[in-house]
């Protein structure tokens, strides 16, 4: 397995103006930000001075960098990379030089490994570059840094960072395994990327259309179909986590069609979040170990 | 105790499409290539050979029938494939990466981590000073070249080869033809040749299957092929009348006020015998071998009208 993955990875890399833009973009664009900073602070100390007038902390620089990859546009970034890795075979007529070597569900499963190991390295560098960056520009200004970096403020960091990386991983990973479904049935770049841009514009909406239709047709489903959306799920989770609470977005639904609210729980979002991955993972095998590779 | 056959088809049969969209590929295809010779697979275009060798590499899936692969059923043991090279259906690799790194990444994939083994393999087909350049700058021939170094990278027992020496100068693909030969002669192996180009499989193979229509119409040795079946080229007179004598049992042409015919050596005497009765005067009946090319487009022709 090992093998496969550097196999994988050097086929990854090599793809060099693909993974340049849709990848390193973000550690070479927080790296370039930093640089931009220098040059303001070079041009004109006081605009610099004024751009650490506000309070910023640096915990939340690091944290922040895995913000982007769990939003739409950081979703659009990253379902381009999954739809050249998987449709790429199709479309460079690669895969019957590797298929009859190694098991199919072996080949997918390491393209899965593989793309979570680039991504999880090119955002945890971008959260360095941040935090790092940050503090760096924040002692030019002179700003002392806040919080104040001890082994209390350093542990909470971690819990919390883990808790921020593991999210926006699950987040990126519900998204990779659909946009590599379309991109195995089109067998098309372009066409795995308009499935999955369609994907992540789609399944947010849901939770805003559906419910109307609910109320119009005095019918409790359609709340439900929204309340099993991925996005639900992540929303529901991140409230758990910032507010102890869960997220209800649907409750004035719920209350004008004379139903309890029903408060889910973050095990509850966890279990279909799961779901959502399973299914994807066994819908993708599935589909890839009945195939011809007839091209 | 013998040699298991390299390749065994048993009924193979695809069908591709449902309902009105439905085409046979393959059907019920049966076949045997022995270990440690040169087979040619010969067909017209979409007489089935790639869906064959797709099939036999388990990357289409057969509808009815079986693979064995030296004697392993393919779909029950799929590690047998680790002892079966190819080049399927033209050459290609991620063209963003260098000849040598391609081959690099196949090693990994099949096994096979030998660098030095990758470029004694570039310098076999030539590819020795453009190993380190993207593929994307290939020609057709170059990439034809790293195919098949790519076929050969974890020394397999079998090599399969589909078209090979599409895009190769005359240069090249008589160095292909070599490579074959010394592959089967001097190291043992197995090669299946799939081609149009009848000259290069007359002059490579052993023994060769035809295949139409996704059938094999035709198989055997080549020696025994070509001398089992001759061309008579006949001059007499009138033509017209000679050729609708003969044309009931044996296929016949007039050609430069010749008259054509394949038969098969033996009926000789009894193509005479027929003339002769029909009142037709005899000037000269002249044998040819057949070359492997003029049987070939016989014995598709006649397909085709049988299918017609």
């Amino acid at each position: 397995m090992l093998d496969l993955f550097r196999a994988e990875l050097a086929k990854i890399i090599g793809n060099r103006w693909t993974t340049g833009l849709l990848l390193w973009v973000f550690p070479v664009g927080a790296l370039g930000i930093g640089l931009f900073m220098l040059g303001v602070l070079v041009v004109s100390p006081n605009t610099y001075q004024r751009m650490f007038e506000y309070p910023y902390q640096w915990t939340n620089m690091v944290l922040g960098a895995w913000a982007f990859p769990s939003n739409p546009l950081g979703h659009m970034f990253l379902v381009g990379l999954t739809a050249v890795s998987f449709a790429g075979e199709y479309q460079w007529g690669t895969w019957k030089n590797i298929l009859p070597y190694r098991s199919r569900a072996a080949l997918l499963g390491v393209k899965f490994v593989t793309l979570s190991v680039l991504i999880i390295a090119a955002f945890l560098v971008t959260s360095v570059v941040f935090g790092g960056g940050f503090a760096l520009l924040s002692t030019l200004a002179g700003k002392p840094l806040s919080p104040p970096v001890t082994a209390a403020a350093l542990s909470d960091l971690w819990s919390d960072y883990l808790l921020q990386a593991a999210l926006s991983y699950l987040s990126i990973l519900v998204v990779s395994i659909y946009v590599a479904i379309s991109a195995s049935i089109m067998r098309s770049v372009v066409g795995g990327v308009m499935v999955g841009m369609l994907f992540v514009s789609v399944e947010p909406a849901i939770g805003f259309l559906f419910p109307p239709l609910a109320l119009r047709w005095e019918q409790p489903l359609y709340l439900t179909i929204s309340r099993l959306t991925p996005s639900y799920n992540f929303a529901n989770i991140r409230s758990w986590i910032q507010a102890g609470q869960p997220s209800q977005p649907y409750l004035p639904f719920y209350q004008k069609l004379g139903l309890t609210v029903p408060a889910d729980s973050y095990g509850f979002s966890l279990l279909v979040l799961t779901g959502w991955v399973i299914v994807g993972l066994a819908l993708i095998l599935w589909i890839f170990q009945r195939q011809d590779i007839s091209s | 105790m013998s040699q298991p056959n390299a390749i065994q088809l048993h009924q193979l049969s695809k069908l591709f499409g449902k309902g009105k969209q439905r085409v046979v590929a393959v059907k019920g295809l049966d076949l045997e290539v022995a270990a440690g010779q040169v087979f040619g697979f010969l067909g017209p275009n979409g007489a089935g050979k790639s869906s064959t060798i797709r099939m036999i590499m388990d990357l289409i899936h057969p509808s009815a029938g079986s693979v064995s692969v030296f004697g392993q059923p393919v779909r029950q043991d799929r590690a047998v494939l680790r002892r079966v090279g190819a080049l399927v259906e033209g050459a290609t690799f991620y063209e963003f990466l260098t000849a040598r790194r391609n081959l690099e990444l196949l090693g990994h994939v099949t096994g096979s981590r030998d660098p030095a083994r990758v470029s004694q393999l570039l310098a076999q087909v030539g590819l020795a000073d453009r190993a380190d350049q993207p593929v994307k700058g290939y020609s057709t021939g170059m990439k034809q070249r790293l195919g098949l170094a790519a076929a050969q990278l974890h020394d397999p027992d079998l090599i399969i080869l589909d078209e090979p020496t599409n895009g190769l100068d005359p240069g090249g693909m008589q160095q292909v033809r070599a490579l074959i030969r010394e592959l089967v002669d001097q190291q043992g192996k197995t090669v299946f040749l799939s081609s149009h180009l009848m000259g290069e499989v007359e002059q490579v193979c052993d023994r060769v299957a035809i295949i139409s229509k996704g059938e094999i119409l035709r198989q055997g040795a080549v020696a025994d092929l070509l001398a089992a079946q001759l061309q008579l080229i006949i001059r007499a007179a009138p033509l017209p009348e000679a050729a609708a004598a003969l044309e009931a049992r044996w296929p016949t042409r007039l050609a430069d006020g010749r008259l054509l015919v394949a038969a098969a050596q033996g009926d000789t005497p009894e193509i005479a015998r027929t003339l002769v009765a029909h009142q037709i005067d005899i000037f000269e009946i002249q044998a040819q071998k057949q070359s492997l090319e003029q049987l070939f487009l016989e014995v598709t022709a006649a397909a085709e009208d049988s299918h017609a």
